[in-house]
């Protein structure tokens, strides 16, 4: 076990410096220059550019700035961004806990209703239920996550009223509400997010779990609980238990198109999470964020394959054995 | 069924000149015809230009549907090629093939086309394609190469490299032919793919630029008019639903009919 | 009366003196406005560059003096005192300012002279590359004669001297900051928790979200009319406007397409007050070859052709049509409301058959394909577009149709802002669809549009003599009179050259919820008098009682 791990700790972070490497390439090889703002301005001079550039030490030899950034990277220091005027981690630091409450609020809400809707279909194929739910999932599988966002936003926002459409919380009373008011206040502003962003993978995984539980009704085992006459109930536990691991997989690979979508729903959710701050970064050439940023959500990406390739060989001695 | 609809959907698309009624760029009257509701004249309204929005809903399915269809082609010639060099080199080239492979898929994809359509000057329709494609081929590289390690240790291909012939030629007369059904169904559920990504980078404004139509960009104009006229975002939403659900169904059909394990 | 009747009233009573006691006034200072805009940047005033940046950045620090409600920038009788209480010229390049012993920081610091020598010598270090860093050298220092008492010595005597003397600079703590390496003055703490002297203070700021500001009971012009003012930040307006509508914020400077105004108006709480911006948008034509300054362009080197260009542009339909009331027609490159912009002459009128006839006196003969050619090449050109502005994206798109009605193909190039930026400034273009913000003073016009600035906003590249004399003679013109007409000679050249079209100047809305009264405004800087707004005692609503830390 320890040598497995040690490889794949090994391999994730030469991935994670891959991602850096190409990232920088990108961006600094790209046409155009980080000038947000001051190119509109009447008195903008090419002395003041100039100065811009020194300050950024992007008038150094590409090669120069790109050993300098990956030891400081190394280092801890990850740079200062260009529009914001601070450091690159302190921005993260801001950003990354609401892209990470929405991711998880999406995957409970992806996993939950997922894995629960998937089991019921596999264990009734052919169904009224199942051709229902294998179509509403057809559906949703092919919905793009921005219009969902939009339609969700069109229903519960504008035409109901129900539940607040942008931001993490109301910035005008949340300080002043009691403990309750503040939970409460958070939650209505993550539902339509979560949702948006957790129904389309509800739909991919239910899909997968429809299909694992199909694979194991089918085999032996429950063939013999059922003759046994166990109860359909205790089958299905029996049938959970061996269908959920494929499921487990699919968790480590579901991680980037997660992120994916929540560049997309933060954009229409005005939720100040990591895609929304790199994609402005994208936009105003802000290399130092964009590059961090990348390196992070490639660590993030390559983390969550190493918890699911931990959890498979948990959950399953076979592939124990056979590494 | 699928086939049928997926061809019905190609050919609206090859005929959008004759179907549709207006010039999809076409302002038509920008005094009295702006976000007009649906119409006999205009059977989708006009958007915020007074242009036809049914037009430029049936010239946006040609745009998406052959912008998804070249980087679909793009992607498989690319994931097939790598597919097959890693599985018939194997050793070091596959083990550096397949770990860059890994490397690449750790990127979220939209991220990675995001960073180089949103920096790199546009190239137009054909830089997008290209892009699309050749960031879109690691999955199939994977699946080749997975058929291709079984197909490997099989009778006719053993049997043809007793006989002495050359790795491409294995690789392309006795290979490739039985590697080809997996790669057809993830080649149809890839375009399915490629039209929600096309649609997201489009409604991101890195996408189709205008005043070009395409299906995200129209959704991107229709948003800011939400509250007003709403059908501005729904159509053309409806239609990428609609349009990626059919290429579903063909890809689950096409899997089925060839993959007997499934059924 | 029946019975359910008598239940009725008495309900409707209840509900009535309900309604009457729900939200007090704690004390006798109340009222929280939640205003929208985009994220700022920093709020560390040297190196302020977004809209955004600026407006809060007025609210949190203050300037020796500010522009009165005449906006006169000539001489130094158009303002009024802000940190300074009085002012003299000890000689005509002499300005001597006595501060307001009042005055402090947020913190409880007074504010002193050596605060205003300080935070000049920031302005000007080219380390610190402040903006507003060319605006000032015509001073040549800045001494500190006793701790209320500071004088500016200009190298020239000049009109808008004072101008450049008190509205440039917001006035830095030193300190704070004087420890402080340059290169390190940008990315100091100081700009995400700023301490300031104007008359709100900070209090919070949650990246991505919103930032507190709260009234300075002590602010040396006397208590502001507002306890507190949430920013909350929005990605686009659209969502602006929805949160506007929904109650949910209360005033902005909104710049708005016409459906997203109708949704304001039919918003019963809101007050909407329409006023020009201190920006123009227009259509630069590259005078020289894309990428070869030392060559005339292909095109556009023609100053007959750039005329004809013009003529076949129907600004009023275009803006009409994407802007509706809320975009102004400009008679040149500045702002309608400036002091010498009325009865300026205007540029070239609108006159399609003008255009073809001139067209094909020059020889540009329509092809098979309706585009002009001459001698083999095709009549047709790039604009470059920032996809940043949705109000120019929308307009280029009706140019191109109006430019095809006479033979002339167009093709639109949209780029994001920063490369859309390069390419302006290598002089890589065709055409481009720029914009221009402006200070309140003609004198900006000289830089974009004279040889001054070749290496700066100029990107056109164009180049008049006699307009380069006469914009000189206008501002150093004491006489308001004799400056006015100077400024018209000098527009007119331009106009007849049409180095661009300027198709329009953004007419945003102020719009403010109706339970604030005295809603004053500056047009080049909405939030510079957003201090004086109070919220109406009988009107107050859950959030005009929740009071700052």
């Amino acid at each position: 076990m320890a040598a497995f791990l040690a490889r794949r700790l090994g391999a994730a972070v030469l991935v994670a410096f891959g991602v850096a490497t190409i990232t920088f390439l990108l961006i600094h090889l790209a046409p155009g220059s980080p000038l947000a703002g001051s190119g509109e301005n009447p008195y903008v001079s090419a002395e003041a550019i100039a100065q811009m550039r020194r300050n950024f030490a992007l008038d150094r030899p590409i090669h120069i700035q790109y050993v300098r950034y990956l030891t400081n990277l190394l280092r801890g220091d990850w740079g200062l961004s260009f529009t914001m005027h601070r450091p690159v981690l302190d921005a993260f630091r801001d950003a990354l806990p609401n892209t990470l409450l929405l991711a998880a609020a999406a995957l409970l809400v992806d996993f939950l209703l997922g894995v629960t809707v998937g089991t019921l279909q596999g264990m009734r194929p052919g169904s009224r239920f199942d051709r229902v739910c294998s179509a509403v999932t057809l559906t949703l599988y092919s919905v793009p996550t921005f219009w969902l966002g939009l339609m969700l936003v069109l229903v519960f926002g504008q035409e109901l009223g129900w539940l607040p459409v942008s931001g993490v919380v109301d910035p005008a009373l949340y300080h002043a509400r009691d403990i309750l008011g503040k939970l409460w206040d958070r939650a209505a502003h993550l539902i339509l997010p979560a949702l948006t962003l957790g129904l389309i993978g509800a739909a991919a995984t239910a899909r997968y779990q429809r299909a694992a539980v199909l694979e194991v009704i089918r085999q032996d085992f429950i063939r013999t609980a059922r003759a046994k006459g166990l109860s359909e109930r205790a089958v299905a536990v029996h049938a959970l238990r061996n269908a959920v691991l494929p499921t487990i997989t699919l968790f480590g690979l579901s991680l980037p198109v997660l992120l994916s979508g929540a560049v997309l729903v933060e954009t229409v959710f005005a939720w100040p999470g990591m895609g929304r701050l790199a994609f402005e970064a994208i936009q105003r050439r802000d290399y130092p964020v964009v590059t961090g940023a990348a390196t992070l959500v490639a660590l993030a990406v390559v983390a969550g394959n190493f918890v699911a390739d931990v959890l498979t060989r948990i959950a399953d001695p076979r592939t124990r054995e056979a590494q | 069924m699928g086939l049928a609809a997926v061809g019905l959907l190609y050919l609206i698309a090859l005929l959008a000149p004759v179907l549709a009624p207006y010039d999809p760029a076409a302002q038509l009257d920008l005094v009295a015809g702006r976000l007009l509701p649906a119409s006999l004249a205009h059977p989708l309204g006009t958007d915020a230009l007074s242009r036809d929005l049914l037009s430029r809903l049936l010239f946006g399915a040609r745009l998406s549907l052959s912008i998804a269809a070249l980087a679909v082609v793009v992607a498989v010639t690319v994931g097939t090629a790598v597919g097959l060099a890693a599985g018939l080199a194997g050793g070091v080239v596959d083990a550096a093939l397949m770990r860059s492979v890994d490397a690449a898929l750790a990127i979220p994809r939209v991220f990675l086309l995001i960073v180089i359509l949103a920096l790199w000057e546009h190239g137009g329709i054909a830089a997008l394609v290209l892009v699309l494609g050749l960031t879109g081929w690691f999955g199939t590289s994977r699946l080749v190469r997975a058929e291709v390690q079984s197909l490997k240790q099989r009778d006719f291909v053993l049997a043809a490299r007793a006989l002495g012939l050359p790795a491409w030629r294995i690789a392309l007369r006795h290979i490739l032919p039985n590697a080809t059904a997996p790669i057809i169904v993830s080649a149809t559920l890839g375009v399915g793919n490629t039209i929600l990504i096309e649609a997201a980078l489009s409604f991101l404004g890195i996408g189709v630029r205008p005043p070009m139509p395409s299906w995200g960009n129209m959704i991107a104009d229709g948003q800011a008019f939400l509250a007003t006229a709403p059908w501005q975002a729904i159509v053309p939403g409806a239609a990428v639903v609609l349009t990626v659900m059919t290429f579903s169904v063909l890809g689950e059909a096409l899997r089925e009919t060839i993959d007997p394990r499934t059924r | 009366m029946t019975h359910r009747a008598l239940l009725l009233v008495s309900a409707a009573t209840a509900l009535a003196s309900a309604c009457r006691e729900a939200p007090r006034c704690p004390g006798d200072w109340c009222g929280t406005a939640v205003l929208v805009s985009s994220e700022p940047g920093v709020l560390l005033p040297p190196v302020t560059q977004t809209d955004a940046d600026f407006w809060i950045t007025e609210m949190v620090f203050s300037k020796l003096a500010e522009l009165g409600p005449s906006l006169s920038t000539v001489g130094d009788s158009g303002f009024v005192p802000e940190l300074a209480q009085t002012w003299a010229w000890d000689t005509p390049t002499t300005l001597r300012f006595t501060l307001n012993p009042r005055a402090h920081w947020h913190d409880g610091r007074p504010v002193t002279a050596q605060d205003v020598a300080f935070t000049f010598d920031v302005y000007r270090d080219s380390v610190v590359n402040a903006g507003a860093r060319p605006l000032l050298e015509e001073i040549a220092s800045v001494t500190a004669a006793d701790s209320h008492t500071v004088a500016f010595q200009f190298r020239r005597s000049y009109p808008e001297a004072f101008f450049d003397a008190a509205f440039q600079m917001w006035i830095l703590p030193r300190h704070v900051l004087d420890t402080v390496p340059r290169n390190r003055l940008a990315s100091h703490p100081l700009g995400r928790n700023p301490i300031g002297s104007g008359p709100f203070r900070f209090v919070r700021w949650t990246t991505g979200q919103s930032i507190e500001l709260a009234g300075d009971s002590s602010y040396a012009l006397g208590r502001p009319g507002l306890r507190r003012v949430v920013w909350r930040f929005i990605p686009d307006m659209p969502a602006g406007v929805t949160q506007l509508v929904a109650g949910e914020a209360d005033a902005a400077q909104a710049l708005v397409t016409p459906e997203l105004l109708d949704r304001l108006r039919g918003a019963p709480h809101l007050n909407l007050t329409p006023f020009a911006l201190s920006a123009y948008s227009y259509v630069g034509f590259n005078l020289r070859a894309p990428g070869r300054p030392g060559s005339p362009h292909p095109l556009f080197g023609d100053r007959a052709l750039r005329r004809a260009v013009a003529m076949a542009v129907d600004r009023e339909a275009a803006v009409r049509a994407v802007l509706g009331n809320l975009g102004a027609l400009p008679s040149g490159p500045f702002a309608p409301w400036l002091w010498m912009a009325s009865e300026s002459p205007g540029p070239l009128p609108f006159d399609t058959a003008a255009a073809k006839r001139s067209l094909d006196s020059l020889g540009w003969r329509p092809g098979a394909d309706g585009v002009r050619a001459r001698s083999g090449r095709r009549l047709e050109f790039d604009l470059l577009v920032p996809t940043t502005s949705a109000p120019r994206r929308r307009i280029a798109v009706i140019v191109q149709d109006q430019l095809r009605r006479v033979g002339i193909a167009m093709q639109i190039t949209e780029l994001d802002f920063n490369t859309f930026i390069s390419r302006a400034q290598a002089g890589r273009f065709d055409a481009a669809f720029l914009s221009l913000v402006s200070d309140p003073s003609p004198r900006s016009i000289r830089q974009p549009w004279t040889r001054a600035g070749f290496a700066g906003s100029n990107y056109q590249r164009y180049d008049n003599p006699e307009f380069d004399r006469l914009t000189d003679q206008a501002v150093a013109e004491w006489n308001r009179e004799r400056a006015t007409a100077l400024w018209h000679q000098a527009i007119a050249v331009i106009n007849a050259d049409v180095p661009a079209i300027w198709i329009y100047v953004p007419r945003p809305v102020l719009v403010a919820h109706r339970r604030f009264v005295d809603t004053a405004l500056r047009p080049d800087l909405w939030t510079a008098r957003l201090w004086q707004w109070r919220v109406n005692p009988d009107a107050l609503i859950e959030r005009d009682r929740v009071i700052a830390p």
